[in-house]
C-alpha cells in the first residue's frame, strides 16, 4: 500500500438498544474510536491506512443489527509522514474554559 | 496557553467537531474552537456540489499543495445538511487514479493514423489536425447528419451548452445525445406529456413535510442514501408516517418498509391504475380540483418496443410511428378506462397479496395523508416507462396532492446534472434549452437570434438518439463520433450485437474525451484527457432544480484539458464555409470566412465578461486560454433562454456565493413548489393552482393501460433478468474502477438469485455460472445471500462495472416515445459453465 493516512469521521445513527453491540464492534477494530455517543447516535472517528478499509468497516457498520444509516461525514488523507508534525494551535485555548 | 498538537490529532478533531455539529451532539469544551481552523495546518477549503450523482450534495474542499486532501459535507447546504455518503468519499481520491488520462493518445501505425493501429501519445495540434480532417472529410462525403456527439449528465452547464451550439449551430447536426437518455428520458416525457414543462414541482423540503413515502422501484438506501436518510429520520422520528417501497426483488430499502410490495415485471402499470380505480370507486377524487386544473387524454396503444423497424414487434405494432398520439376524454370516460383493474384482477396480475395494494392504495385515496412518490430507473427503464411517469402524476392529480409541501411526485435522478445540463440546457436530439424544441420554427428562430447566427442553420429534424446512435454507426450512417464524459461502450444495451461492432467499424472515427482509459476510451480511435470536477470551473443543476457552482481549485493533471477547453479550441479548426450552405452565407456575407469559434463563441455574448471579473484566489484556466470569463458569457447567454419562461436563472455571481438555487429564481428568489398560487411566481393571483406549461393552465390526466413487455420468460429463457446498480459497485465504478475489462474473462460478477432457483438447477452460491439470452452470454458468480433478494423466477445482475458486462445480454428495446432503453426485463437462462 502506499504512504496514505486516511482520517475519517462517521455519524451512525441506530437504534437506543444497540449502543452496547456498537460498542463491543469498536473494541474490536483498532481503527475505530467512538468520540461521542448520543442516545441513538454516536460520532466515530476511522484513522486506516488505506481507503478500503474505510468502505469496509462502514459497510459492515451498516450490516450491525440495530444500526439504520452510517453516513461519512469527513475525510481526510495525507501522507503518514507528515501526520506527526507539530501545529501552533493557539486558537485551541480560545473560550475553552467555561 | 498555547497547546501544541499533532497534525494528525488536530485532523481528528476537525473531523470530529463537524461530524458532532452535524449529528447535533455536544462537543467537550475544549474542542469547540477547532472547527476548520484550516490555515493551521494549511488548507484552502472551498465549496463544491458533489461530483457523483443527482442528489446534489455540498461539500466543502480542502487544498493543500494543488492536491485535494480532505472533503466534509458542507453544513451549509440544505440538501445533505453537513452529512456525506461513501460515494462523497471518494471525491478527493477521483482525481489522483495510477490511470489517468495525461496526454492525447491517437491509434498510428508506420507514423499516422490507422483504425488498426496501437494507441500512440500525440500533442493536443496534431490530435485536433487528425480529428479535423476526419471531420471535414465526412461533412464533405457525408452532409452534418453523418457527424454526432454524444454527451453527458456529468458535464457542467456550459461545457453542455458549448456543446448543444458546436453541434446544433456549427455542424448543422442534430445528432446530439446525452447518457440521460438512458436515465431520464421517461420521465422527461412523461413531464412533457402531463405538465407541458420539464422538471419536479415539488423539493427535497417535502420529505420533512410528508406522512407517507412511496417507493416506486427505487432503492433510495443505496442509490440516494443522503435523501435516505432525511426519509429514515421523518420515519424514525414521526411513528404516523409509512413507507411503502415496490420493486421486482427485495432490497435494502425494505428495511425501513411498512408495505412492502414486491410484483412481477411490468405489473406497476396495473398496480397503478389499480389505485386510480381505487380512489374513484371510494369516492375520494379531489372533484374541485380535477375541474379547475385538470384535462383527460386516451393515449394510443400497442406502439411497438423501440427495436429497428424490421423487428416483427415492431412490424406488427399498430402505432408504433406516432407512439405519443392521443385523443381528449372526460372524467367519466377515464372512470371507466380504469374500472376493470379491480383488485381482484391486480392481485392476479402483479403477485401481491390483497392486503398490501389495499393499505397502498389509501395512502393515496386517504385526504388526510400527504405522499410522496419516488421512482428512478424502475419507472423510467420501461418499455412502458412514459406511460408509468403518466400513470403516477395521475393518482397525484386526482387527488389534488401535488405541488403543496409534503404532497409531491418526484423523479429522482441517477447523474450530477441530468437535469442542469442534459435537459434543462437542452442536450437532446429534439432539443434547445427551456424546453424548445428543434421540430418547431419559432423555437430555431428563438435560439438563433440568442446565438447571433443566420435563420436557417438549425435544422429542423431531430437528429439520431444515443441507441439510434449506436445502430447508425453500426451501420455506417454515422462516421465521425465525439463522446465525452460517459462510458458507452459499457452502458448502452446489446453490446456485441450492436456498440461495439460500430465503434470499430472502420468507416467510423471515433474520439472518446475521458479522465481515465474506461471502456469506451479503449474502443475509439483517439482519446483526449479530460480534466475533472474542481480541475474546472462548472456548474451543475440537481433533481430539485437547484443551480450549484464551484470554483477551479487544482490544476489538472499533464495535458488534460476540459471539455469545454476541448470543444472550443476544436472548434477554431472550422469556418462556416466549411459548415454552412452556401446561400446561407450568401444571404449573410458578414459571417464569410469566419471560424464556428468567431460565430459561436466570440459573438460579443460569451466573451462580453473580461477574465477581471473572476473572483480573486481561484484558477480559471478556460478563461487563461481564451482571454475571457468564458463561463460566466455561456451561462449568461444560456440564462436569455429562460428568463421570463418560467426557467429564470439568478445572475451568474450569486451562484457562488450561494449554496445552490432553486429555479425558477425570480426577484432574487428561488421557488420550491411550482404551479401553486402563493409560491411560484408565474401563477397569478386567484387561480390556486395553474400548471402553465400547457396552453389552457391545465395538467393531463392520461387513460393508459397495461401492456405487456417484449420479452417475458418462456420455457427456454425461463427467468427474468433484471439489471441495476448496487452500492458497492458505484464505488467501483467507471470512474475508479478502470481495467480492460472488454477482453477479461474472469468474472467478479454475482448473478442474485432465489436459493431455490439455484438449487433447482444444482447450483449452490458462489458457483461459475452463464447468464444466457437470445443476444448474447456473461459468465458470472451465484449468489444466493446478500442484500439483494429475488423473488422466485427473477435475477438480477449489477450492471455499472466494467468486470460484468451484463449488456452482452440485454435488449436494447426502448420506451418509443422517450427513447430509453429497459434494462430492467428480459428473458435469460443460467446454465453451468
Amino acid at each position: 500500500m502506499r504512504d496514505e493516512h486516511h482520517i475519517s469521521s462517521l455519524v451512525v445513527l441506530h437504534r437506543p438498544d444497540a449502543a452496547p453491540t456498537l460498542s463491543a464492534f469498536v473494541d474490536d477494530h483498532a481503527a475505530l474510536d467512538i468520540a461521542l455517543q448520543g442516545e441513538c447516535r454516536c460520532v466515530m472517528v476511522c484513522e486506516t491506512d488505506n481507503q478500503r478499509a474505510v468502505l469496509d468497516l462502514i459497510d459492515t457498520l451498516q450490516t450491525l443489527p440495530g444500526v439504520i444509516n452510517v453516513s461519512l461525514i469527513y475525510h481526510h488523507v495525507e501522507s503518514a509522514a507528515v501526520m506527526d508534525e507539530l501545529v501552533s494551535t493557539a486558537a485551541i485555548q480560545q473560550g475553552a474554559e467555561p | 496557553m498555547t497547546l501544541s498538537l499533532t497534525r494528525r490529532e488536530f485532523i481528528r478533531n476537525t473531523a470530529v467537531a463537524v461530524a458532532a455539529n452535524v449529528a447535533g451532539l455536544a462537543l467537550p469544551a475544549a474542542a469547540t474552537n477547532v472547527l476548520l481552523e484550516g490555515d493551521m495546518v494549511q488548507l484552502k477549503w472551498s465549496k463544491a456540489p458533489c461530483r457523483f450523482c443527482g442528489t446534489g450534495c455540498g461539500v466543502n474542499v480542502a487544498v493543500k499543495d494543488g492536491r485535494v486532501v480532505a472533503t466534509h459535507g458542507d453544513q451549509l447546504a440544505e440538501v445533505n445538511r453537513g452529512i456525506n455518503c461513501v460515494k462523497g468519499y471518494f471525491l478527493s481520491k477521483i482525481m489522483y487514479g495510477a490511470d489517468r488520462l495525461t496526454a492525447p493518445m491517437l491509434r498510428k501505425k508506420n507514423g499516422v493514423y490507422a483504425k488498426d493501429g496501437a494507441f500512440t501519445e500525440v500533442s493536443w495540434d496534431e490530435a485536433f489536425d487528425v480529428m479535423a480532417a476526419q471531420f471535414k472529410r465526412v461533412l464533405k462525403e457525408k452532409g452534418p447528419e453523418a457527424v454526432g456527439m454524444f454527451g453527458s449528465g456529468q458535464w457542467t452547464v456550459w461545457e453542455g451548452y458549448a456543446a448543444n451550439k458546436l453541434l446544433k449551430g456549427g455542424f448543422r447536426s442534430n445528432s446530439l445525445d446525452p447518457n440521460a437518455r438512458h436515465c431520464m428520458a421517461s420521465a422527461v416525457m412523461g413531464f412533457m406529456r402531463t405538465f407541458g414543462m420539464d422538471e419536479p414541482m415539488g423539493c427535497y423540503d417535502d420529505i420533512e413535510a410528508t406522512d407517507a413515502f412511496v417507493l416506486w422501484g427505487s432503492n433510495m438506501a443505496e442509490m440516494h442514501p443522503i435523501l435516505w436518510t432525511r426519509v429514515t429520520d421523518r420515519r424514525l422520528s414521526n411513528p404516523n408516517v409509512k413507507v411503502a417501497v415496490l420493486s421486482t426483488f427485495e432490497h435494502r430499502s425494505f428495511e425501513l418498509a411498512d408495505i412492502p410490495i414486491v410484483f412481477t415485471p411490468q405489473t406497476d402499470l396495473v398496480i397503478l391504475n389499480y389505485i386510480a380505480n381505487h380512489i374513484i370507486r371510494t369516492n375520494r377524487v379531489n372533484k374541485d380540483f380535477i375541474d379547475k386544473h385538470t384535462s383527460f387524454k386516451r393515449g394510443v396503444t400497442d406502439i411497438g418496443y423501440g427495436l429497428r423497424p424490421d423487428d416483427p414487434l415492431e412490424e406488427k405494432a399498430k402505432n408504433a410511428k406516432d407512439p405519443n398520439a392521443g385523443e381528449p376524454i372526460d372524467f367519466a370516460q377515464f372512470a371507466a378506462f380504469v374500472a376493470p383493474y379491480t383488485l381482484e384482477k391486480t392481485v392476479e396480475m402483479t403477485g401481491v397479496d390483497k392486503g398490501w395494494l389495499q393499505q397502498l392504495a389509501e395512502l393515496y385515496a386517504n385526504p388526510d395523508i400527504k405522499v410522496v412518490s419516488f421512482w428512478t430507473m424502475g419507472f423510467n427503464q420501461h418499455t412502458r416507462g412514459v406511460w408509468a411517469n403518466n400513470m403516477v402524476y395521475n393518482i397525484h392529480l386526482l387527488t389534488g396532492k401535488i405541488s403543496t409541501p409534503g404532497n409531491s411526485p418526484f423523479s429522482l435522478t441517477g447523474q450530477p446534472s441530468a437535469c442542469g445540463t442534459a435537459r434543462e440546457v437542452g442536450t437532446f436530439s429534439h432539443r434547445l434549452p427551456a424546453d424548445m424544441v428543434v421540430t418547431n420554427p419559432e423555437h430555431r428562430k428563438h435560439a438563433e437570434e440568442i446565438w447571433k447566427i443566420p435563420h436557417g442553420i438549425i435544422q429542423p429534424k431531430p437528429g439520431y438518439h444515443a441507441v439510434q446512435q449506436n445502430r447508425m454507426l453500426r451501420d455506417g450512417k454515422l462516421n465521425a463520433y465525439w463522446v465525452m464524459c460517459n462510458n458507452n461502450v459499457q452502458a448502452g444495451a446489446n453490446l456485441m450485437q450492436e456498440t461495439y461492432l460500430g465503434y470499430r467499424d472502420p468507416r467510423n472515427f471515433i474520439v472518446v474525451s475521458d479522465a481515465y482509459p474506461t471502456v469506451t476510451a479503449q474502443s475509439a480511435d483517439l482519446i483526449l484527457p479530460a480534466a475533472m470536477w474542481v480541475e474546472k470551473e462548472g456548474a451543475y443543476g440537481n433533481a430539485e432544480r437547484r443551480t450549484q457552482f464551484w470554483h477551479q481549485l487544482v490544476k489538472a493533471p499533464g495535458q488534460a484539458r476540459s471539455d469545454l477547453w476541448q470543444l472550443m479550441e476544436f472548434s477554431k479548426r472550422f469556418t462556416t464555409d466549411e459548415c454552412w450552405p452556401a446561400e446561407i452565407l450568401a444571404a449573410n456575407p458578414q459571417f464569410k470566412g469566419k471560424t464556428l469559434f468567431d460565430v459561436l463563441y466570440r459573438n460579443g455574448n460569451v466573451d462580453k465578461f473580461p477574465s477581471s471579473e473572476m473572483e480573486a484566489g481561484y484558477d480559471n484556466d478556460e478563461a487563461a486560454a481564451f482571454g475571457f470569463y468564458v463561463q460566466k458569457g455561456l451561462f449568461e447567454e444560456y440564462a436569455a433562454f429562460g428568463r421570463g419562461h418560467g426557467h429564470d436563472l439568478a445572475p451568474f455571481d450569486d451562484y457562488h456565493k450561494a449554496h445552490g438555487l432553486r429555479w425558477p429564481v425570480v426577484d432574487g428568489k428561488e421557488t420550491r413548489w411550482r404551479y401553486r398560487e402563493g409560491s411560484d411566481p408565474y401563477v397569478k393571483a386567484g387561480t390556486g393552482f395553474q400548471f402553465y406549461g400547457n396552453p389552457d393552465g391545465r395538467a393531463v390526466i392520461w387513460a393508459l393501460p397495461y401492456e405487456p413487455p417484449p420479452e417475458m420468460p418462456d420455457d427456454e429463457y425461463d427467468l427474468w433478468l433484471s439489471t441495476g446498480r448496487v452500492l458497492e459497485h458505484w464505488h467501483s465504478g467507471s470512474m475508479t474502477m478502470r481495467v480492460p475489462e472488454l477482453y477479461r474473462a474472469f468474472p467478479e460478477a454475482v448473478v442474485f438469485m432465489h436459493p431455490d432457483d439455484a438449487r433447482k438447477r444444482g447450483f449452490k452460491r458462489g458457483d461459475e455460472v452463464k447468464v444466457v439470452s437470445r443476444r448474447g452470454e456473461m459468465r458470472s458468480r451465484v449468489e444466493t445471500r446478500g442484500r439483494n433478494k429475488p423473488p422466485q423466477g427473477l435475477v438480477f445482475v449489477p450492471w455499472f462495472d466494467a468486470g460484468q458486462l451484463i449488456n452482452k445480454v440485454t435488449l436494447d428495446a426502448t420506451d418509443p416515445i422517450s427513447k430509453q432503453t429497459d434494462y430492467k426485463k428480459c428473458a435469460v437462462k443460467i446454465v453451468a459453465v
